[in-house]
C-alpha cells in the first residue's frame, strides 16, 4: 500500500512539474531580409569586387533566411532568444550566417525581462550589451492590428528618447504585440515592457514574424554575466569604433 | 659557305625566339595574383565606408562587413599566391 501511494506521490509531482514548465511559450520566428540596395548613387562608383561582394551577400541572406529562425521562450516574467542552427552547404560558411543573423540581431543569445535585456556575442564573448528598454523609449500603441500566427496583434511605434541609436539597420521601425499572450518576449532588443508578447518585429534591413506559438517545457536560458564586461549599447558601439580606430591607424 | 650561312641565321632565329618567349613569359606572368593584399584593405575600407554610410554609424556591422571581406579577400589572395 505504501509503495502505491509512493508511486502515486510521484506520478503527480512529475505530472504538476510538467504542468508548471508546460506553461512557459515557444515562439518561433521566420525572417525577411531586404537587399542591400545598389541602385544608389553611392553604389554607382563601386568596384567590380565590392559590388560581386554585396550581391553575393543579398543572394547569401535570400538563401540563409529561408532557413534561419529566431527561437524564443518566455515564462512570462523573462524570456531567452536564440538563432536555430543552420548548416553550411553550397558554398554557404558559417561566416555568411553570421552576416544574415547580423542583418537582423548581431547576438549569440539574449536574456531580458521587462527591465534589462542582455545580449552575448558570438565574436566578442568577454562582452555582454545590456539594453533598458524603458531608458531607451515610450511606446505609442496605435488601433492597427493584424492577425500573426492565430493572434490578434497591436501595432506600436518606438518614440526614442536621444538620437543615440539611429542606425538604419538595428532601429526598430515598428512591432507587432499580442495583449493575449500576457508574457514579455521579443526577438530582439525591445518590445518588453508592452503588454503582450511581440509577435512580429521590423528594423531598417529585416523583418521577422512569429509562425509557430506553442506551450513548452524548456526553460528560459539565462546569460552569465560573471567575469564579462557589460556595456551599453552606445558604449559597445564606441568599443568596436575604437578597435576599428586603432586598426585603421596601425595600417 | 652558303651551309654556315644558314646554320647563323637558323641559330639566331632561335636565339630571337628564345628572347621573345622568355620577354613574353616575365610581361604576362599568369602566377601574379590580380588581387593584391593591399587592394584587399583598400577594397575593405571602402566596404567598411558604405557601410557606415547605410546604417548611420553602426560600427559592429561595418566592422563585421570590413572583416568579413577582408578574410575572404585575403584567402583569395594565398589561394592565387600558391604554386
Amino acid at each position: 500500500m505504501k509503495f502505491m501511494r509512493l508511486i502515486f506521490c510521484c506520478l503527480l509531482a512529475i505530472s504538476l512539474n510538467f504542468q508548471l514548465n508546460a506553461q512557459n511559450l515557444f515562439i518561433e520566428y521566420e525572417m525577411d531580409i531586404e537587399p542591400i540596395d545598389l541602385n544608389t548613387e553611392e553604389a554607382k562608383d563601386l568596384s567590380p569586387q565590392v559590388l560581386s561582394y554585396f550581391k553575393k551577400q543579398n543572394r547569401n541572406n535570400q538563401y540563409i533566411s529561408q532557413f534561419l529562425r529566431v527561437l524564443v521562450v518566455s515564462n512570462r516574467q523573462e524570456f531567452s532568444m536564440a538563432y536555430s542552427e543552420v548548416m553550411s552547404k553550397d558554398g554557404i560558411g558559417q561566416s555568411d550566417v553570421g552576416l544574415a543573423k547580423g542583418a537582423f540581431l548581431n547576438a549569440k543569445a539574449t536574456y531580458g525581462n521587462a527591465n534589462n535585456i542582455y545580449i552575448s556575442k558570438e565574436k566578442y564573448p568577454d562582452y555582454i550589451v545590456n539594453v533598458k528598454e524603458k531608458e531607451a523609449l515610450d511606446w505609442q500603441i496605435t488601433s492597427e492590428q493584424k492577425e500573426i500566427a492565430g493572434h490578434t496583434c497591436f501595432k506600436a511605434i518606438p518614440k526614442f528618447k536621444s538620437d543615440e541609436n539611429k542606425d538604419k539597420i538595428y532601429r526598430l521601425e515598428y512591432l507587432w504585440f499580442s495583449p493575449a499572450l500576457n508574457y514579455v518576449a521579443t526577438p530582439s532588443y525591445f518590445g518588453t515592457t508592452l503588454p503582450g508578447a511581440v509577435l512580429g518585429y521590423k528594423t531598417g534591413l529585416a523583418e521577422v514574424r512569429a509562425i509557430n506559438i506553442k506551450d513548452t517545457p524548456k526553460n528560459v536560458s539565462l546569460i552569465s554575466t560573471d567575469g564579462k564586461k557589460i556595456l551599453s549599447y552606445k558604449g559597445f558601439n564606441e568599443f568596436i569604433a575604437k578597435k576599428a580606430e586603432e586598426f585603421f591607424g596601425k595600417n | 659557305m652558303e651551309k654556315i650561312k644558314n646554320l647563323k641565321m637558323k641559330k639566331n632565329i632561335l636565339l630571337l625566339f628564345t628572347a621573345l618567349t622568355i620577354f613574353v613569359l616575365t610581361a604576362f606572368n599568369t602566377n601574379t595574383p590580380q588581387l593584391s593584399s593591399s587592394s584587399c584593405l583598400d577594397q575593405a575600407v571602402r566596404i567598411y565606408n558604405i557601410a557606415m554610410h547605410n546604417t548611420n554609424g553602426n560600427h559592429e556591422y561595418a566592422w563585421g562587413q570590413f572583416n568579413d571581406y577582408l578574410d575572404s579577400c585575403t584567402n583569395v589572395v594565398q589561394l592565387e599566391l600558391q604554386p
